[in-house]
């Protein structure tokens, strides 16, 4: 399994190995049954801190691709295609979360919002 | 009680005056098996609160836990064989040698490890037989390390373990004190005022400024929770004061370090680092 | 006292590395005739004062006191390093005297000289000696935990010529070193007990302190 922290990028370091993880659980490369390295051999090995790591796991623990056994570690959970549109859903319903968010500040109707959609819909 | 205790360190409303200095209402956990960071300027009071963890300096006011025991109780002393501590100012006597350190800390720490000790000694590249005179800066704190590690502690307490030494050297240390939390029993408080090491191996950051604990908290939650703005002066107006922990003003526009949730997504915000979140705090004097 | 032994050798380890000439110079002393030896007895209670003095300068006892040492073992040790580098010297003086009055007349076949004489009075003079310069250690140690490094040196000095002005008249009586032993021991035993306890309280006083 590889995993590049970047320092630099703007997203943050649990994201990173959220994003990462999830890549090689979809792809395939991480496949169902693979025992992870444990939360904390993950952070010394990566250098960062214990709790960023645990918050990466927690989070995919959520979204159901990784399981944990009480006492044996983590695991790769059964692929679920189901799963990963549910995923990919909640992704979507959160970046419109923003754009509503943004469109309230720059006072734009829903009817000039929707709008907006259509044309952009149109040019893809 | 219990020996398998949530805190390492537990401080409670720690307060202790001298001259004119004053460490003020200090209260901070440093859960088992992490790595906490103190941060602070030189006279911040880092020092100060390394030796009343310790209990070698009598304290005002207030309640420490160490390893689960108050250290004001008489089995502190005997817990001192679970701690390693490394002091930058002030340390072994020159004229030793490694070999002659672990004959006498052999004679000291109950659980002395020479073996460990000799392999610590190799790993570091130490001359076991060179008096300590002779050492480099970044040798003589390797040594030190290693003396506070052979005992095989279940706390490190290091106070400015990184200060002096060159980039590579710097790097070592802080691996051997991540790969010394592997074990999920082991935890560490080091102060530094290079925020930069802190900021690779630890969970928690602690900020001290003149003698107030301004935040404890997650790393990650400080990251997350602030953020940079940058803006002309003009348009300042419009971002809400009790969202801004510190500005500065230069002659082309506003530098503000706010805090992320209290202001609307809309703001262009930068991306921060720890530097940036200390050295903001430490100008805003903590405006809430 | 835990961890007695590992400080004990400390000092001896700091002995071998900086005081080679100085006690080799000692040894020569307690070789020669007449009062000399009393020098090296009297000197080799500065030693311990010489030790605290070097650790100061490093900071050591402030890493010392967060290391599983109690207090007492760290203040006692210096005492006992100066009873035992004393003992010694006193002990090496009497070997000394008499190795000569077994082996001069072997070797020239002559009687030994005065000087050089192996006697009841001079191993009484040189314990005398030795509780002297025990109450010397006992007065000086907490003007040293109190005072720091260079002001208790100059301390020594004085209480050193205050010892010496009180035994100058003491000599000229006609009491016999003898008879004098039972007091000396008295006076060394309270003032070392009382050195020590008042050192302990003056030790966690300046590190707590500070």
């Amino acid at each position: 399994m590889d995993i590049i922290i970047s320092n630099a990028a703007d997203q943050p370091i649990y994201e990173q190995i959220f994003n990462q993880m999830k890549q090689q659980i979809i792809s395939g490369k991480l496949s169902e049954g693979d025992m992870l390295p444990s939360i904390r051999a993950l952070a010394k090995d990566l250098k960062i801190s214990v709790i960023t790591t645990k918050r990466a796991y927690d989070e995919l623990e959520k979204e159901g691709f990784i399981y944990t056994v009480a006492g044996k570690g983590c695991f790769v959970a059964e692929k679920n295609l189901e799963l990963v549109r549910e995923g990919n859903l909640r992704e979507l319903e959160e970046l419109l979360r923003r754009a509503d968010a943004l469109a309230a500040g720059l006072n734009i109707s829903d009817s000039e919002l929707m709008e907006m959609l259509h044309l952009l819909r149109g040019e893809n | 009680m219990s020996e398998t205790n949530a805190n390492a360190i537990k401080v409670g409303h720690l307060t202790k005056s001298y001259g004119n200095f004053t460490l003020r209402d200090v209260n901070l956990c440093l859960p088992t098996g992490s790595i906490m960071g103190l941060v602070g300027e030189n006279g911040a009071g880092k020092t100060t609160l390394f030796k009343l963890i310790m209990n070698v300096l009598e304290r005002d006011e207030g309640k420490i836990c160490v390893l689960g025991h108050d250290n004001l109780s008489p089995e502190f002393g005997d817990l001192r064989n679970d701690i390693g501590v490394v002091l930058s100012g002030a340390g072994l006597p020159e004229y030793l040698s490694p070999r002659q350190v672990n004959g006498i800390l052999r004679q000291t720490f109950r659980g002395w490890n020479e073996a460990y000790f000799r392999q610590l000694m190799a790993d570091f590249k130490l001359p076991e037989n060179k008096t300590i005179k002779e050492f480099s800066t970044g040798m003589k704190m390797k040594l030190a390390i290693a003396a506070a590690l052979a005992h095989n502690p279940r706390l490190l307490l290091l106070d400015e373990p990184t200060s002096g030494l060159d980039p590579m050297t710097r790097e070592d240390i802080l691996a051997v004190f991540n790969d010394f939390t592997r074990n999920p029993a082991n935890s560490i408080l080091i102060s530094s005022h290079i925020v930069s090491d802190l900021e690779k191996i630890c969970d928690y950051i602690a900020f001290l400024h003149e003698g107030r604990l301004l935040f404890c908290e997650e790393k990650d939650r400080l990251l997350e929770d602030y953020a940079l703005i940058k803006m002309p002066a003009a348009d300042f107006a419009v971002v809400p004061p009790g969202a801004v922990v510190s500005l500065r003003r230069e002659a082309y526009g506003v530098e503000a370090l706010v805090k992320k949730h209290d202001i609307n997504p809309s703001f262009v915000t930068e991306h921060t680092t720890l530097e940036d979140i200390i050295l903001f705090w430490s100008k805003g004097g903590g405006a809430q | 006292m835990n961890g007695m032994k590992g400080l004990l050798l400390k000092d001896f380890y700091f002995l071998q590395r900086h005081m080679r000439v100085y006690l080799l110079l000692m040894l020569v002393f307690v070789l020669l005739p007449g009062a000399m030896p009393l020098m090296a007895v009297i000197y080799s209670v500065m030693l311990p004062i010489t030790v605290l003095a070097y650790d100061d300068n490093a900071k050591w006892p402030e890493l010392a006191a967060m290391l599983p040492l109690s207090t007492r073992t760290l203040v006692f040790s210096k005492y006992l390093l100066g009873y035992l580098l004393s003992a010694c010297f006193v002990l090496l003086a009497v070997l000394a005297r008499a190795a000569y009055q077994v082996g001069w007349p072997l070797v020239t076949g002559g009687p030994v000289d005065n000087d050089f004489a192996f006697s009841g009075d001079f191993v009484s003079f040189m314990l005398l000696i030795w509780l002297g310069s025990l109450a010397l250690l006992a007065l000086n140690l907490p003007l040293m935990f109190r005072l720091g490094a260079e002001k208790g040196r100059l301390a020594f000095v004085l209480t050193l010529g205050v010892l010496f002005g009180i035994s100058i008249p003491l000599s000229s009586l006609p009491i016999p070193t003898g008879a004098l032993l039972p007091g000396v021991l008295l006076v060394a035993v309270a003032l070392n007990a009382a050195s020590y306890l008042i050192s302990v309280r003056l030790y966690d006083k300046r590190l707590r302190a500070a």
